[in-house]
């Protein structure tokens, strides 16, 4: 059953593609994706290549995906495990949400960081507080973990 | 005890501040009857100052006192506090008596909760309020003042006025969070009876004490929070110098020595404290039977105030109840709690008034707003099993009353489901601790009979109601629970690889090994916790599926099941099972033979009680999972491991059927050939057959889909707006060209079909078209 929904976010992704993302399975795993996100350019990820892991529950539409970064990214709602913070990944997922859905908000979380709700308070602090040192520490952590 | 959280230095300046409130206090007024009662105030103080300086004289290096000497410490701290609580309690009584100073005590005591209102939070500032030694002296003299409304039949209970609460002017109740009404409404309500002073005078003293009595219990609630963060510190501390010392035997440093002198220190004077609480609220249980006396009279008049011990309860929840403020039950809860915890103390005490306001209101949110409150509820009752309270008098409590027969297991399962959306932003994971509560209660009432047969007849009743929506939670939770522990095994195993890698390992900085191995640590944790939830789930669809299957064939519910099954079926022998070994499983609770048993049977029992012959095909259905050598393998292993042969046998059956099923469903979607995409559900892309138009979002959805979304979540897919299953709206038009389309499929499919078993006539005509073409 699921597998025919994600066979078809499958095709509507190959087909259209979105801007700045792309995502498929690993190897033969339907159920496994990896995904990558280009860095929005107005932010300090800008340049950066980001591998995002994508598990899908069996109960999978009903239930979110399970979304997580690979690649280390210094950001308020992302923590060092690589989990986000994001409401439609938890209790506002809605079935009719699609993977190239999330990934497009993940890029505009990455764009515009949530500090009230954050994952990681420092960073949530800095991020309010004192701007300039948080984008500069996101540009240097993207240059040495999300390029090449 | 005020300063005990810090040093000698704030202590003394604790100690300032406390004098000064207490000559604050004797500035303030300078009546007589206000002077006697700061004075006692003052020997209040004093008898906190009394108890720490005990806790140096009877307490200091108390790992190496004998435990007699530490008992006789215990009886001369009680008989003191004891001697002085009762001359305080008669001090005050005739201040109260006499009319010219009673209204300045009652002042003074409302002052003294009004300035210590915040010990009520969680994080108490020792320098704003006074101690809690102080807290709990005053609890006991105010206990012994409401004595005389605390006989075994609570005949006084109708001379307390519920207005009252809110018509004092000393003490303003109204701000405080209420059992229903919102701040407003409370407002409202009082302004609309006009509030009729009450004269007399014992209803008025008890009334304050009553009222005080709950604030200044939250006092000692938080008394006993300190308490048993107290007794927490303790291990902690141990635990980090156990580490020091181990530390120590690889590299002393004279810092480190400096750091476990410190420690050391620092557990001395935490098992002093933790001493002096115990002589003054551990082992003083007349304190603690005073106190849930007081309780008792608490709930008892509450429940008054909605038409006493019945259910169901009243259509509507009564304003007077409504407005109480919710710390009124909360603190009972609490007191209920911590007096569990202490052997014997609850021994001897009428638990029943307690049992039945529980059972009242724990599912009831028109009555009690807030979840967590019915979900400390749980808390009790689960302190009262009979294995962990080993006591038979609890057993009575469950099992013996009609209200806990009839009601217990019903509100337990509606709780379960009410606690999916608690409004709070930590929903998702609280939900998990508060079912985890009831489901031990709910595993152990499964074992009672009466209360079985009571749940046996719930879910024939609430088939299509409450029943489904737990059964939805209970596989929604196992589902996520077991997925998500056993993707973490897999992460937690290549972590742990590349720990073992040792020189790969030891090239990286320093930084980042200690972040893998935190992070390697916090995971290991996290898999134990969810596994140890997964398998009382999965133990309680396995239990439960025994005697009761409908609801789980129902046809929004039998296709989830099956994936369900399949999955962990696919997990637990399917080709990659071997990538979930584990070392040391047990570690992680992790049980992977009774769980595969446990799944199995659950196939077994569905199986059985499968009338219709619908769930083989749900099992096939499954286009993730599900593979006809699964359940050979399956068998495989379930022989080795002894599992009962008639299970095997009845589960290689099921395994049979599911793929005769299969080959038909094949066959049948291949005669479909390309389906129209408006003919297929948007969800989940699958040819709809009972299509359902969504009234708001105006989008057309198969019903199943749809059910079974509905079943977690009341909104529109697609838009969120509010959504019930009596909403929709049949798209009869569209059902009936789907199937015109499949009849036409099957009728072209048969028409091939047969042309096929008749090559020759096909040829015939073929060869007659060519001779008319020619």
């Amino acid at each position: 059953m699921a597998g025919k929904r994600i066979q078809k976010e499958l095709q509507d992704l190959q087909r259209d593609p979105p801007t700045s993302c792309s995502a498929g399975p690993v190897g033969e795993d339907l159920f496994h994706w990896q995904a990558t996100i280009m860095g929005p350019a107005d932010s300090p990820y800008a340049g950066g290549v980001f591998f995002i892991m994508i598990h899908f529950p069996p109960d999978y539409p009903f239930k979110p995906p399970k979304v997580n970064f690979q690649t280390k990214v210094y950001h308020p709602n992302i923590n060092s495990n690589g989990s986000i913070c994001l409401d439609i990944l938890k209790e506002q997922w809605s079935p009719a949400l699609t993977i190239s859905k999330v990934l497009l908000s993940i890029c505009s979380l990455l764009t515009d960081p949530n500090p009230d709700d954050p994952l990681v308070p420092e960073i949530a602090h800095l991020y309010k507080n004192q701007r300039a040192r948080y984008e500069e520490t996101a540009r240097s952590w993207t240059q040495k973990y999300a390029m090449n | 005890m005020l300063g005990y959280e810090s040093y000698d230095e704030e202590g003394e300046r604790d100690r300032g501040c406390c004098d000064r409130r207490v000559y604050w206090l004797c500035s303030g007024r300078a009546q007589w009857g206000l002077l006697s009662a700061v004075e006692g105030g003052e020997r209040i103080a004093v008898n906190v100052w009394e108890v720490e300086y005990v806790s140096q004289q009877c307490f200091s290096e108390s790992s190496t006192r004998r435990p007699a000497d530490l008992l006789s410490s215990f009886t001369t701290i009680k008989s003191v506090v004891n001697n002085l609580c009762d001359g305080l309690g008669e001090v005050l009584l005739s201040l109260l008596k006499n009319t010219d100073t009673r209204e300045g005590v009652l002042e003074y005591l409302a002052e003294v909760i009004k300035k210590n209102s915040s010990r009520a939070h969680i994080q108490v500032d020792p320098l704003s309020c006074a101690s809690s030694g102080m807290f709990v002296n005053l609890s006991a003299v105010m206990l012994r003042l409401s004595e005389p409304f605390l006989d075994a039949n609570l005949t006084k209970r109708d001379k307390i006025d519920p207005k009252y609460v809110f018509c004092s002017t000393r003490l303003d109740l109204r701000e405080l969070t209420a059992l229903h009404a919102s701040s407003e409404e409370v407002a409202a309500w009082i302004i609309k009876d006009n509030p009729e002073k009450t004269t007399d005078v014992r209803q008025n003293i008890d009334e304050e004490n009553r009222m005080l009595q709950s604030q200044e219990a939250t006092g000692s609630g938080s008394n006993v929070g300190v308490h048993s963060v107290l007794s927490v510190a303790k291990p902690m501390c141990e635990d980090t110098l156990s580490t020091f010392k181990a530390m120590q035997g690889q590299a002393p440093s004279p810092q480190l020595e400096l750091d476990i002198a410190r420690l050391e220190k620092e557990i001395e004077l935490y098992s002093q404290e933790k001493l002096c609480y115990e002589a003054q609220i551990l082992r003083d249980g007349a304190l603690l039977q005073r106190a849930l006396s007081f309780y008792r009279l608490m709930v008892v008049w509450l429940v008054g105030l909605v038409g006493g011990f019945k259910m169901p309860l009243p259509s509507s929840c009564p304003m007077e109840f409504a407005c109480m403020p919710e710390h009124f039950v909360e603190d009972a809860m609490e007191l209920l709690i911590f007096a569990s915890r202490i052997p014997k103390a609850l021994d001897g005490f009428m638990l029943d008034d307690f049992m039945n306001f529980i059972i009242m209101f724990m599912a009831s949110p028109e009555f009690i707003r807030n979840p967590y409150l019915r979900a400390k509820m749980v808390e009790v009752l689960n302190c009262w099993m009979p294995q962990r309270s080993g006591s038979s008098v609890t057993a009575t409590l469950f099992e013996g009353h009609q209200l806990s027969l009839e009601y217990l297991v019903r509100n337990l399962l509606k709780l379960y489901v009410d606690i999916e959306f608690t409004g709070s932003h930590t929903q998702f994971y609280d939900k998990f601790n508060i079912r985890h509560n009831i489901a031990e209660l709910l595993e152990y009432l499964w074992q009672v009979p009466s209360h079985r047969n009571a749940w046996r007849q719930i879910a024939r009743e609430e088939e299509k109601g409450v029943y489904l929506n737990f059964l939805n939670f209970l596989i929604n939770d196992s589902i996520y629970l077991l997925d998500e522990s056993l993707n973490k095994i897999l992460e937690l195993k290549e972590m742990e690889a590349e720990m073992s890698n040792t020189t790969e390992w030891e090239r990286r900085p320093a930084q980042e090994r200690q972040e893998r191995t935190r992070l390697f640590h916090s995971q290991e944790n996290i898999i134990r916790i969810d596994m140890k939830l997964a398998n009382e789930d999965v133990g309680m669809l396995a239990f439960t599926s025994e005697q009761i299957t409908v609801p789980f064939l129902l046809p929004e519910m039998v296709e989830r099941v099956a994936n369900m099954l399949n999955y962990f079926l696919l997990q637990l022998v399917g080709p990659q099972r071997k990538s979930l070994s584990l070392k040391d499983p047990e570690k992680y609770e992790f049980r992977p033979k009774k769980l595969l048993k446990q799944i199995v049977d659950i196939y077994v029992h569905l199986a059985r009680g499968d009338k219709e012959n619908i769930f083989p095909a749900a099992i096939s259905k499954d286009g993730r999972s599900y593979n006809e050598q699964l359940f050979a393998a399956a068998a495989d292993v379930l022989r080795r491991i002894g599992e009962d042969g008639r299970v095997i046998q009845e589960f290689i059956e099921l395994g049979a059927k599911a793929k005769a099923a299969a080959s038909e469903a094949m066959d049948a979607e291949a005669a479909l050939g390309e389906i129209p995409d408006e003919f297929l559900d948007p969800i989940q892309y699958t040819l709809m057959k009972d299509p359902v138009i969504l009234p708001s979002s105006r989008i057309t959805i198969d019903r199943p889909v749809i059910q079974r979304h509905l079943l977690s979540d009341s909104t529109d897919p697609f838009n969120r707006s509010h959504l019930t299953q009596d909403l929709l709206i049949p798209n009869v038009e569209l059902k009936a060209r789907i199937e015109e389309f499949i009849k036409s499929q099957e009728l072209k499919k048969r028409a091939e079909r047969l042309s096929m078993q008749n090559p020759k006539v096909a040829m015939q005509t073929t060869t007659d078209e060519m001779t008319l073409i020619d």
